[in-house]
């Protein structure tokens, strides 16, 4: 029997057209990813990590080869429906967590929810709930540039998980941290995958590579998939 | 010499400047036209599909504002009436050059043609697998010449109005008409006429109640030259009151009302959409019943507002015209 797939890159590659010319990001990436699975994507930058997560997340689309989500071709979907993907399926934490700082940290976690015309209420619920699961209800009405870099992590943590997604996917997500608030980061990744998530992270964080509740970790080197390790 | 009015010259520069997208346009869905293919996951493939997002857009909003541009074109017509000798509406501009006739025609046939694009485009941007891309952009390749025949219309129209000679005005044009189509138009017998044009209206009711697409598409397509031709012969008589005045064009002045902008909306509103019913229903889209309602809706405003008209005349005077 097949196996069942969260994630499938198939024959992936990316060029970026530059005023310099092209630049091969992915060259030919396979990679499959079972539900509920932990992946590290590792390797040195520029080596494509980045652009894969951005590929999963739809945000681009290949150059050729393609990228299946829970059977859904997503590389394929129109502008529209990529944009509804993301909002359903996928919670996306960022390097420098691209919170918006002129909005409270309530404001910014239920950001995701508005487009689903919920009630301003039920809004405000959901968005609490999952910030009181990461320690930041507290911080509601503080404005995102006024919070410090470890509150504003959290919030981008609940942020990407306020639509209650099925995957998550983190781009260097301990980038801008010192090490306990990294630790802490790591704590935080080990409760969620313990929900039923499929979280993909790609890090060159050494904190990363010997975590024991890792279930994969893929070395990137020059766009091409060099290495796997469980 | 030329007719340059302020909106002449708007009408000229913003057809030019739409055809020229319009032809860009047209390049780019060749080869999306050629090489579409849904599954594939190549190079080519993800570059047509960025630039079918792109094309399609660009032609979107060239026929929405081609749509747009034929209500100023209609206005702009009834404008130029003060400045033509002899003219006293659209009708008498329209006659001024032999291209008048046609460019009317070519516009009307216009509107439901980029109408009915917009419809597949828009059902087909609703669907995550865009299954009528490429159908839509063979279709493009098969509007662009009406564009173009369009486009050339106006120009040689505008451009051989001289505004020294006299033209005729409407009550010549539809009274003692010099062309047989016209001549045949008010001299229908008018029982005969009203007798058609309700027939029409209650086949698109029966295909309304029956819910059946094609019944109500067939039934606004005969409706349209019948809706114009009764128009002519009998309603508009009834509208300005006159027995001998035919004009579907007077209609759109502010002597009556402009009431001609409310029945040519309506009209066309209805007939496109039971148009729109039948292509929607074609592509398995769920707003079929809805544009049929639409199209029921509008066709019965026409109606009511026409025959709204006889019956007040007759209702004051006695008797029938």
């Amino acid at each position: 029997m097949r196996e069942r797939h969260a994630i499938e890159v198939k024959s992936v590659s990316k060029i970026f057209e530059t005023a310099a010319g092209s630049v091969q990001a992915l060259e030919a990436v396979d990679l499959a990813i079972r539900p509920n699975e932990l992946v590290i994507l590792k390797g040195p930058s520029g080596s494509g990590k980045s652009t894969l997560l951005s590929l999963i997340a739809a945000l681009q689309k290949p150059t050729c080869g393609e990228v299946v989500v829970e059977n859904e071709r997503v590389s394929k979907l129109p502008d529209d429906f990529a944009a509804l993907y993301r909002r359903r399926r996928i919670g996306f934490i960022f390097q420098k967590f691209n919170l918006i700082p002129t909005l409270s940290a309530l404001e910014n976690v239920y950001t995701p929810l508005l487009p689903e015309r919920i009630g301003e209420r039920e809004l405000e619920e959901k968005a609490l709930r999952v910030m009181e699961e990461f320690s930041i209800a507290h911080k509601r009405d503080e404005r995102a540039a006024a919070l410090s870099g470890g509150e504003q992590q959290r919030v981008a943590i609940a942020r990407a998980l306020v639509n209650d997604p099925p995957i998550l996917l983190a781009d260097e997500p301990t980038a801008n941290l010192d090490a306990k608030l990294s630790r802490e980061f790591i704590g935080f990744l080990e409760r969620i995958r313990d929900e039923g998530k499929t979280i993909v992270v790609a890090t060159h964080d050494p904190l990363f590579f010997d975590l024991p509740f890792v279930d994969r970790q893929i070395e990137m080197h020059d766009g091409r998939v060099v290495g796997t390790r469980r | 010499m030329n007719l340059l009015s302020p909106g002449v010259v708007v009408l000229q520069m913003l057809d030019a400047l739409l055809l020229f997208l319009a032809s860009i346009a047209l390049i780019l869905s060749v080869s999306i036209a050629r090489k579409w293919d849904p599954d594939a996951t190549t190079p080519q493939q993800y570059r047509l599909e960025k630039r079918s997002y792109l094309v399609a857009t660009v032609v979107a909003y060239i026929f929405y504002l081609k749509l747009l541009l034929f209500l100023y074109f209609i206005h702009t017509l009834d404008d130029l009436a003060a400045l033509l000798p002899g003219a006293m509406c659209a009708a008498g501009v329209t006659d001024a050059t032999p291209y008048g006739t046609p460019l009317f025609v070519v516009k009307i046939l216009d509107l439901y043609l980029f109408g009915l694009w917009l419809v597949l485009h828009r059902i087909d941007t609703k669907r995550v697998d865009r299954p009528y891309t490429r159908t839509k952009f063979r279709l493009y390749l098969l509007l662009f010449p009406f564009l173009v025949l369009e486009t050339i219309l106006q120009f040689l129209h505008f451009g051989a109005i001289d505004p020294h000679r006299i033209v005729s005005c409407c009550g010549t044009l539809f009274s003692a008409p010099k062309t047989p189509l016209i001549g045949l138009f008010t001299t229908l017998p008018a029982p005969a006429v009203a007798g058609l044009f309700y027939l029409l209206y209650a086949a698109i009711l029966l295909a309304w109640l029956r819910r059946s697409p094609t019944a109500t598409a067939i039934s606004n397509l005969l409706f349209i030259p019948v809706a114009v031709l009764s128009l002519i012969t009998l309603f508009s008589t009834y509208i300005y009151q006159m027995p001998h005045h035919h004009c579907p064009f007077c209609l759109l002045q502010a002597d009556y009302g402009y009431v001609g902008y409310l029945l040519y909306t309506a009209l066309f509103g209805g007939t496109f959409f039971g148009l729109a019913a039948w292509v929607a229903e074609k592509c398995g889209d769920g707003r079929v019943r809805r544009w049929m309602v639409w199209s029921v809706a509008l066709d019965t405003l026409y109606v009511a507002v026409v025959s709204f008209h006889p019956i007040a005349y007759y209702l004051e005077n006695g008797v029938w015209l």
